[in-house]
């Protein structure tokens, strides 16, 4: 008869654990999940494959960026799936519901914070302000020591430090227990393949994950099974982790388990994975895998896992090449991140050279040290053109009419436009403050009521300072919140300064109540506003204004702690949210109608506004100050297949990235689709399953996108042979 | 700056591209000079052909918002001169006034604001056009610039222009894009209005000269593709680059209020210019 324990284990694990510690409360639960979490394996299994947390039956489980979860659906599922248990399945929910970490995050949150991160509507609308910390998280486990060292040895560290740090073996305990969990998924799907007559499976296991792999296939079946059933996060530096292995490897292996795990990441829609860069004298990194993964990303274009590029001026022309040939066949990847721009950035947060020179992109751009730290990944956001509207209302929300900022002056004290800046900057401080509180209160809870054991194992400085994953424990604990809006602020504020304070054309109030009438009836300062200089041009008063405001934004989070020990940075990377944060910042000195949806992606260019072509857009970005963008600056380009289809182009584009970086750009990506097919594509998405676009810092699938950040791509400024 | 501090030549131009992969190696600065000599049927810059500003009206762009007829009584009416006045007070884009009094000092100011790409791609600054060559002074002054800045140049001419004026452009000229359209002068005379004898001397005397020089050749099916093996025959152990013909300039005719000539000529195929490119072995393109 079927026990509880199989239906819910993590929870059984949990409740049933002897020590009443979060901790080991969870560990007790990942060791109880592992040994019942599906595992397929048969006789033609290429790879064994333990299911990833999307699979998983369970109705509670532990996720890395989601902490302890209750999903109240599958409780009722399973409650009559197993009729006779439903009491205890029922009794067992109950006393983990309170529990639930983002439920216990979204009740210590206050009624103002619940209306700015659009939790609650006003006037009948959600209006996005910026959002704090409910999610928990990404970051890369150190897959090149777990390979390095296996369970028997990661236990073997843990004695040392057990004996180094007394007083903390709940802890050390903890971990074990998580190894324990690896150790009996390794040991189950030794005893399938041995069962089903798969002996290479057989003997892979006979050997991992206790011991470091014997190979390359090895290896990646290690690396797969952590993976899996830490939850499907971001691969890291695969081409660095798997260097041990590549040596004595051929390529036909090498590309078999590419093409294996390849499919595996597409089903799982695996994060960020990570090529190239450099080692950890800042020595250029490459190998053979690093070509191999952009061959497979050719061979397959997927839209995941999401492909990071590290280039600096030592990179090879070949791998420049495998690159732009990949981008042409229009799937978005790699993205192209500068480590000349990216490391001494990182170096002024107190990181040492060795390991800024090991940093890695996770979940979508965000920057990461690999195997070393939780850099918060994503502490939160602000919207900085909400901002700019609070400046307009005094405080208040312009569509809604709340007091959601601070006072900050009527539009008879805002004089000057010194004066309007100050105000700006105010309202942007206050907002962070409040993003920032939300965030530390989240990851407090994380801290003490989620804590992470497997990943305190597999992320360096846990076990050395006994402090777990969430609380400090890392190397390093720095925050990222990101931005939204940047263009269209830097716009309004270029068109208010000439307008309001310089010519004197309009006076404040007139430009308010034409806001407030969304430019109804207010044709000529419309077109005054809307076609003033705009920032992506190479001109100089809306760049400098734009990085004013980046600096500002960069600069101020960068006197901020995290309670985990760090430094809050800056980023803009703004994914499919953009639309969200558009609809509720009203209408906007730009030019921005009330309706319009969307704000700029990332930091480039409000779509359509940068007309001097991609050299112009490209300088107006490099006066940004992007050595403060420690969290990942996305700047997305789009162009045409007819020009990235020649060698010409290509070459063209090659030189183009360079250039960017030489001047201290940090990121590049680049949509190779024509508008046209996205017109098409609009209209007849069934022939269009497969068209791929970069949004924000990751790709997607076209056709999956809403409405109004399909026009968003489309208005994107296309580079034409 | 102060406009009457600037000393620098004036010319009439209609656009500067930035980022140009096309015309001439690396990223490249190209500067449309307005005005040309030849009337070529096919010419897909239609508005480079006039030496002076003109209009160009976009009539679906328009709104009927009544700005360009309060500005001037005859838009809109046959006494039209097309001078382009009125495209200052256009909001959405249907009145656009092509061609502009540009300073050269000001010229170079965006040359050199690219600078970085050419360095990084090997490319440079490409005259073009229209026809650069008929305005010498405004051409030689911004060639002069980029030889003092090390900017790589390159002067894209159809060569019916004074040899003098050839003579006095080449020291300062790092590659022509020379174009010619085909070796029959009769043909040619149909085809551009004008005869190509001093195009095909001046040609002479760029590789005499030893400047360093692409032939360029408009592939017009119909019209002159009859023509390729004796261009090519004429460039000899030189480099020819076969332009083939497009029609996406058809609404630039329309916007001007001029008939498209070759509007009906077919687009010449991939697979076409790349058998052209494997009989002749001159032809450097590269599909």
């Amino acid at each position: 008869m079927i026990k509880i324990n199989e239906i819910e284990p993590f929870a059984c694990g949990y409740l049933n654990a002897e020590i009443d510690d979060a901790e080991y409360r969870i560990a007790c639960g990942l060791r109880e999940m592992a040994k019942y979490i599906p595992i397929r394996l048969d006789k033609d299994s290429f790879f064994a494959a333990v299911a990833v947390p999307s699979e998983l039956p369970f109705a509670i489980t532990y996720k890395f960026g989601r902490g302890i979860f209750v999903r109240d659906d599958v409780v009722e599922k399973r409650k009559e799936e197993y009729a006779s248990l439903e009491d205890e399945i029922e009794k067992i929910a109950s006393a983990m519901r309170p529990i639930d970490t983002e439920k216990m995050i979204y009740d210590s949150f206050t009624d103002h914070e619940n209306k700015l991160c659009a939790r609650v509507p006003l006037d009948g609308k959600y209006i996005k302000t910026c959002w704090g910390g409910t999610w928990g998280g990404h970051s890369n486990p150190d897959y090149r020591m777990v390979l390095r060292l296996g369970t028997s040895g990661m236990r073997e560290k843990i004695a040392v430090y057990r004996k180094q740090n007394a007083g903390n073996d709940v802890f050390y305990d903890s971990l074990e227990i998580a190894l324990d969990a690896l150790d009996i998924i390794g040991k189950r799907a030794h005893d399938l393949a041995v069962e089903c007559g798969n002996s290479r499976l057989a003997e892979a296991y006979s050997n991992i994950p206790f011991n470091s792999p014997r190979n390359f296939f090895e290896a990646c079946q290690m690396f797969k099974t952590v993976f899996e059933f830490d939850g499907i996060d971001s691969p890291g530096r695969f081409d660095y982790t798997m260097d041990d292995y590549c040596k004595d490897s051929t390529h036909e292996e090498r590309m078999a388990c590419l093409r294996e795990l390849w499919q595996f990441f597409k089903a799982t829609r695996t994060w960020n994975l990570c090529l190239g860069g450099s080692d950890e004298n800042g020595n250029y990194f490459m190998n053979e895998l690093t070509l191999e993964v952009l061959e497979v990303a050719r061979e397959y274009k997927y839209d995941t896992p999401n492909i990071t590029l590290r280039v600096s001026t030592a990179t090879p022309d070949i791998v420049w090449r495998s690159a732009a040939e990949t981008l042409a066949t229009g799937i978005g990847m790699p993205a192209i991140y500068n480590d000349e721009c990216v490391c001494p950035a990182l170096e002024k947060l107190g990181i040492k050279p060795s390991d800024s020179h090991n940093y890695c992109m996770n979940g979508c751009n965000q920057i990461d040290i690999f195997g070393k730290s939780h850099m918060g990944l994503e502490d939160g956001e602000v919207c900085l053109a909400k901002c700019l509207d609070f400046v307009l209302h005094n405080g208040r929300c312009g569509l809604s009419g709340e007091m959601l900022g601070i006072e900050t002056g009527t539009p008879e004290e805002l004089d000057t436009y010194e004066k309007f800046f100050d105000a700006y900057k105010r309202q942007v401080e206050y907002i962070t403050d409040c993003a920032i509180a939300m965030s530390d209160k989240a990851q407090r809870i994380y801290a003490k009521y989620a804590p992470n054991p497997l990943r305190s194992n597999t992320i360096e400085g846990c076990v050395e300072s006994a402090r777990d994953y969430k609380n400090g424990g890392p190397v390093y604990n720095h925050g990222q919140i990101l931005t939204e809006g940047i263009a269209d602020t830097a716009d309004s504020l270029t068109a208010v300064k000439h307008f309001v304070y310089d010519t004197k054309k309009y006076t404040l109030a007139e430009l308010i109540k034409a806001i407030d009438d969304d430019f109804v009836g207010h044709d000529e300062l419309y077109h005054d506003f809307s076609t003033y200089d705009k920032f992506g041009n190479d001109k100089e008063e809306p760049d400098s204004i734009c990085a004013a405001i980046i600096d500002h934004f960069y600069s101020y989070l960068q006197t901020k702690r995290t309670f985990r020990g760090g430094i809050y940075g800056g980023g803009c990377s703004t994914f499919g949210r953009a639309a969200f944060y558009g609809s509720g910042t009203g209408a906007l000195p730009n030019g921005k109608h009330k309706e319009d949806d969307l704000l700029a992606d990332s930091i480039g260019a409000v779509p359509g506004c940068d007309t001097n072509g991609p050299t112009a857009l490209l300088n107006s970005v490099t006066k940004q100050p992007q050595n403060l963008a420690v969290s990942g600056n996305v700047l997305n380009m789009k162009f045409t297949k007819e020009l990235f289809g020649q060698e010409k182009g290509q070459l063209g584009f090659i030189a183009l990235a360079k250039t960017y970086f030489k001047k201290g750009g940090q990121q590049l990506s680049v949509s190779v689709v024509s508008t046209e097919e996205l017109r098409d594509a609009q209209l007849h998405p069934e022939k269009h399953g497969d068209l791929i676009v970069r949004v924000g810092g990751y790709s997607d699938y076209f056709v999956r996108l809403s409405k109004g950040l399909q026009n968003n791509i489309i208005t994107r400024t296309e580079i034409a042979p | 700056m102060n406009p009457t501090l600037k000393k620098g030549v004036e010319g009439l131009i209609f656009s500067i591209q930035r980022y140009s992969l096309h015309d001439g190696p690396g990223i490249r600065t190209i500067v449309f000079f307005k005005g040309c000599n030849l009337r070529c049927l096919w010419c897909h810059n239609p508005e480079s052909q006039s030496a002076v500003p003109e209009l160009m009206i976009y009539p679906d762009k328009c709104r009927s918002c009544g700005a360009c007829t309060a500005f001037c009584s005859k838009a809109f009416t046959d006494a039209c001169s097309k001078c382009g006045s009125c495209a200052s007070v256009c909001r959405y884009g249907a009145r656009d006034k092509c061609g502009r009094k540009e300073n050269a000092d000001d010229v170079f100011d965006v040359i050199l604001k690219d600078r970085d790409y050419y360095e990084v791609s090997g490319g440079g600054v490409t005259l073009s056009g229209g026809e650069p060559l008929l305005q010498p002074e405004f051409s030689v002054s911004l060639l002069e610039k980029c030889r003092e800045n090390g900017i790589h140049t390159a002067v894209e001419t159809a060569g019916n222009v004074p040899s003098e004026t050839l003579e006095r452009i080449m020291p300062l000229t790092d590659l022509f894009l020379y174009d010619i359209k085909c070796i029959d002068t009769e043909l040619h005379k149909s085809l551009t209005g004008v005869s190509n004898d001093l195009i095909l001397s001046n040609s002479r005397l760029l590789k005499n000269g030893g400047a360093e020089v692409i032939f360029r050749m408009p592939v017009v099916p119909g019209f002159n593709d009859s023509e390729i093996g004796a261009v090519s025959e004429f460039v000899g152990n030189g480099k020819l680059e076969l332009m083939p013909y497009h029609n996406i300039c058809s609404a630039k005719y329309n916007a001007l209020g001029r008939e498209f000539k070759t509007r009906k000529a077919d687009v010449p195929s991939d697979d076409f210019i790349r058998r052209l490119a494997q009989e002749y072995p001159n032809v450097i393109n590269r599909l």
